[in-house]
């Protein structure tokens, strides 16, 4: 094989204490330099596969590969020490007894000693902390502690950076800067990086790849934008962007729907649901019109539109903020686009 | 590669055997790791469990005696003195606690401090200081007798009362301390509220901050009535027969086997009773532990007291410390150097002092060794083996092994005496006939043997909870992260953990040794025939004697070696643990 993943996991599986699978049969692979976003609801085995990658966790069955070789599985097992895998925890897991420094410093092991203090400074530069050195993790602020987590992952200059939910202990205002600001230095870094996340809009902001899983399970890989345009399945659909499930009877590329004749990506026949996406709807007032207004929720940019109609329930729209539809209105629905749909 | 592939090939079969092996690997690993801790947790057990099984055959022409004679007078005795020091300890903590945590008043915070510091005097300290002061020889009665005449009433100290009193003023700290961490864990908006709602200061502390209270104030005073239980030094200074004090009687009164034997009977009851009081406790605090919602609240707004008011707390602080602390320690002073300046011929020496000091040191600094070893291998075999929802085998063993804390240590003496005195006999047995060595020392009670295993037993449960209580802030990530970072078990072990429970392991060590230095039932009954005493023993015997000057010296010893954990406890108090 000329082409080898930075990472890639085949059939890897981890049982929890009851039998339970945790990670249940994923086979996954990273490209170098790429950012993969593991997505899923809490407990869907995100962080145990992220574990698997790092050796925290030993794999039932399966096998874990990075850089073309074997680290897990078939007899084979590499301590975690010896996997050049860096990772930043939810926790930021910093040393509470040794100052940022140290902490960092500690992750240079294999740094010659005379080269180490220089490395320090320029991930610590890189982190926007440079004067920050000499404290001590509990005189951090946490978006302080949350850098110096991700300094002390970069420094060995990994190939591979694991990040667990690293913002999930930042307040929603620092949330966003700091997003930009990590997937900015994790870019440049060069390294490849699995981050996991449940926040959807964090995911489709800043992956090149998505992978979605729900119980231990892999259910897509993509592009944000496959997830978001071709989800794979309804769960997908709903777990990523808002998504409205309209019921039809499907025949080849058309559908009858509640809302009309539909157009659809693929050929079905038969019930269908059929996605469709709150920005697809255009709605236009019309009197003598089955479909009403319901309820107006103004988001500034834009609005929700939520429209009780005849055979369908309610449905959510996105629409320019200054677009006036007053709630009781009467409003006639059109959707151009092909729509995605399921079959039932 | 076809290997591989054929592996793959048969996946669900190769997997689901694998997959049994590793689960019950698994499982047994678990099991491995408690094993240790499992037999330690036996070995502390056991002497207890001796003393239990033989209640089941009580011997019953000795109760029948003894509820004639010694019995009803020790229990009521005992009864008076646990309900005295758990009422006195009660009002006095938590009424401290109350005034440093709700007012303002000049001193405030050096109080704050200062009412600690009775934690560092011995009760059988602070009893023969009270006796000799109070004796009818003492300069108090003097003085009373010169002025008012030979006939002058004066109030019987030496008794019940006097007692409690002395026992109430060394063992409040442990309410107070709980009891002040409580109120201060409390937000002010529970008691704004009720204020709010038109309750007086006095009305809200007693309907709504008591309550929420109470069980951190319960687990103090029942820690406080163990300690009554326990004691034998101070009760018997006072010539106030207590069941502790029976078991060392009755062990002293009689010989050979049938000492043990008729000892242990008493010991279990007094066993029985000092774990019904573990249960006592543990339905006081049960369900009700309470926790405050909202996190990090304001704190309670001290009012700040003016004019006359600011008198009575400070004259209260004041008498609290002054006699628990203040008083007692400038008699004992001016008692060590009266002695230092002009010694009693033939009761102290330098030499003396020095072999009491080196023999106190090796036998408390083995027993502190000892139990921070077996701690930590507990602690760690439970911190490993409790994840999951399997917490609770772990967390119960964690519990058993710190049980002997509650047991009084004239019980757990008798207990191992039971265990050990037939094995000394075989052993003894078999050096004189097999190997022909002539008066071999009995290997455990001839030694320290049997004292370093009663103080392992007693006092378990002070090294585990301060290895355990230090292991707990150490996140799993925090070792996930160090072998991320490619440092193996060994470099995880001594940069992360090593550093991280150097302080708990300290702490842990200063505190066993100093209550092994102050420890007496358990030495009394356990020591070696031959050689010396322990600085506690040393004060009991000459104190007894009363040669009250010469026992202020190894009085005063103790009692600087034990102010070590005071001012380490005054500096957490200070500091707020530091965690991220």
């Amino acid at each position: 094989m000329s082409h080898t993943s930075a990472i890639r996991l085949a059939h890897a599986t981890k049982y929890y204490d009851r039998g339970v699978p945790g990670v249940d049969n994923i086979s996954l692979s990273v490209q170098h330099r790429r950012l993969m976003v593991l997505l899923g609801a809490s407990g869907c085995g995100k962080t145990s596969t992220l574990r698997l990658i790092a050796g925290l966790e030993r794999p039932d069955c399966g096998e874990v590969w990075l850089n073309g070789q074997c680290v897990a599985g078939d007899g084979v097992w590499v301590e975690p020490e010896k996997r050049n895998v860096s990772m930043v925890f939810q926790d930021y897991a910093l040393f509470p007894h040794m100052s940022v420094e140290a902490n960092i410093a500690f992750a240079l092991k294999s740094f010659p000693r005379r080269a180490r203090r220089a490395r320090v400074q320029e991930v610590l530069a890189l982190v926007g902390l440079p004067e920050m050195g000499g404290r001590f993790p509990h005189q951090l602020s946490g978006g302080q502690q949350q850098r110096v987590a991700l300094a002390r992952a970069l420094a060995p200059k990994p190939e591979v950076i694991l990040l667990d939910e690293p913002f999930s202990n930042l307040d929603a205002a620092l949330r966003r800067s700091t997003r930009e600001e990590v997937v900015r230095i994790l870019k440049h870094s060069g390294a490849t990086t699995v981050f996991v996340t449940h926040d959807q809009d964090e995911a489709l902001a800043i992956a090149d790849d998505i992978a979605m899983l729900s119980e231990g399970r892999l259910l897509q890989v993509g592009s944000p934008q496959d997830l978001y345009h071709k989800p794979a399945s309804k769960e997908v659909a709903a777990f990523v962007g808002e998504a409205n499930f309209v019921r039809a009877v499907a025949a080849g590329t058309r559908a009858d729907s509640p809302l009309g004749n539909l157009r659809l990506t693929h050929s079905h026949s038969g019930a269908v649901d059929v996605l469709v996406r709150p920005e697809s709807i255009h709605l236009t007032p019309e009197i003598g019109s089955a479909h009403r207004v319901k309820a107006v929720q103004f988001l500034g940019f834009d609005k929700v539109v939520t429209i009780q109609g005849d055979g369908f329930g309610p449905l959510r729209a996105r629409l320019r903020a200054h677009v006036e539809l007053a709630i009781g209105a009467e409003v006639r629905i059109d959707i151009n686009e092909a729509l995605v749909a399921f079959p039932v | 590669m076809s290997e591989r592939t054929l592996t793959r090939g048969h996946w669900s079969i190769a997997s689901a055997s694998r997959l049994r092996i590793r689960a019950w690997s698994r499982g047994n690993w678990r099991w491995l790791s408690l094993l240790i801790p499992m037999a330690i947790t036996a070995i502390i057990l056991l002497p207890l469990g001796y003393l239990a099984s033989s209640i089941v055959d009580p011997n019953q022409a000795l109760w029948a005696r003894w509820w004639d004679t010694i019995l009803p007078p020790m229990l009521e005795n005992t009864l008076q003195l646990v309900l005295g020091v758990g009422l006195g300890t009660l009002v006095v903590g938590t009424g401290m606690a109350w005034l440093v945590t709700a007012y303002e008043f000049p001193g405030r915070v050096i109080f704050d401090r200062l009412l600690l510091l009775p934690l560092a005097i011995p009760s059988f300290i602070l009893g023969f200081v009270f006796v000799a002061t109070f004796d009818f020889a003492g300069p108090v009665q003097s003085r009373w007798r010169a002025w008012f005449g030979d006939e002058a009433w004066f109030p019987d100290v030496i008794s019940g009362w006097g007692l409690i009193i002395v026992m109430a003023a060394v063992l409040y700290p442990y309410v107070y301390i709980l009891a002040r961490a409580a109120f201060r864990e409390q937000s002010a908006n529970t008691f704004e509220a009720a204020r709010v709602m038109g309750y007086s200061r006095t009305q809200a502390f007693f309907r709504l901050v008591l309550p929420l209270a109470r069980p951190s104030i319960a687990a103090g005073v029942v820690l406080a009535m163990m300690e009554a239980l326990a004691d034998y030094g101070t009760v018997s200074f006072f010539g106030y027969p207590t069941l502790s004090e029976g078991v060392v009687r009755i062990w002293k009164g009689t010989f050979g086997f049938e000492a043990a034997d008729n000892a242990a009977q008493l010991a279990s009851m007094l066993m029985f009773i000092a774990l019904g009081m573990v249960v006592l406790e543990r339905l006081l605090r049960g369900r009700s532990r309470f926790y405050q919602q909202g996190g990090a609240a304001r704190r309670l707004q001290r009012v700040r007291l003016r004019g006359w008011r600011q008198l009575p707390p400070v004259m209260l602080c004041a008498a609290v410390v002054g006699f628990a602390f203040v008083l007692p320690l400038a008699q004992l002073v001016l008692w060590a150097y009266q002695e230092v300046q002009d010694p009693q011929v033939g009761v102290l020496s330098m030499d003396l002092f020095t072999q009491h000091i080196k023999n106190t040191a090796r036998v408390a600094g083995i027993a502190a060794g000892l139990v921070i070893g077996l701690s930590v291998i507990v602690a760690h075999g439970v911190r490993v083996t409790a994840t999951g929802g399997k917490r609770r085998i772990p967390r119960f063993l964690a519990r058993l092994v710190t049980l002997g804390y509650a047991v009084p240590g004239a019980v757990i003496a008798i207990g191992i005496l039971l265990i050990v005195m037939p094995i000394d006999h075989e052993v003894t047995d078999f050096l004189e006939t097999q190997l022909g060595r002539t008066n071999p020392d009995l290997f455990f009670t001839g030694t320290t043997t049997a004292m370093l295993y009663a103080y392992v037993v007693r006092f378990m449960a002070i090294g585990f909870n301060s290895v355990d209580s230090s292991l707990e802030r150490i996140k799993p990530s925090m070792e996930e992260a160090a072998r991320t970072m490619g440092a193996g078990p060994l470099r995880v072990l001594r940069r992360i953990y090593l550093p991280l429970l150097s302080t708990g392991i300290a702490a842990g060590a200063i505190l066993v040794f100093v209550d092994v230095m102050k420890e007496i039932p358990a030495t009394l009954i356990l020591r070696p025939p031959f050689g010396t005493d322990t600085l506690a023993l040393w004060v009991y015997g000459l104190a007894s004697e009363a040669f009250w000057r010469a026992a202020a010296v190894p009085a005063v010893t103790i009692l600087a070696i034990s102010l070590i954990p005071i001012f380490l406890l005054m500096r957490v108090g200070d500091r707020r643990i530091e965690t991220i």
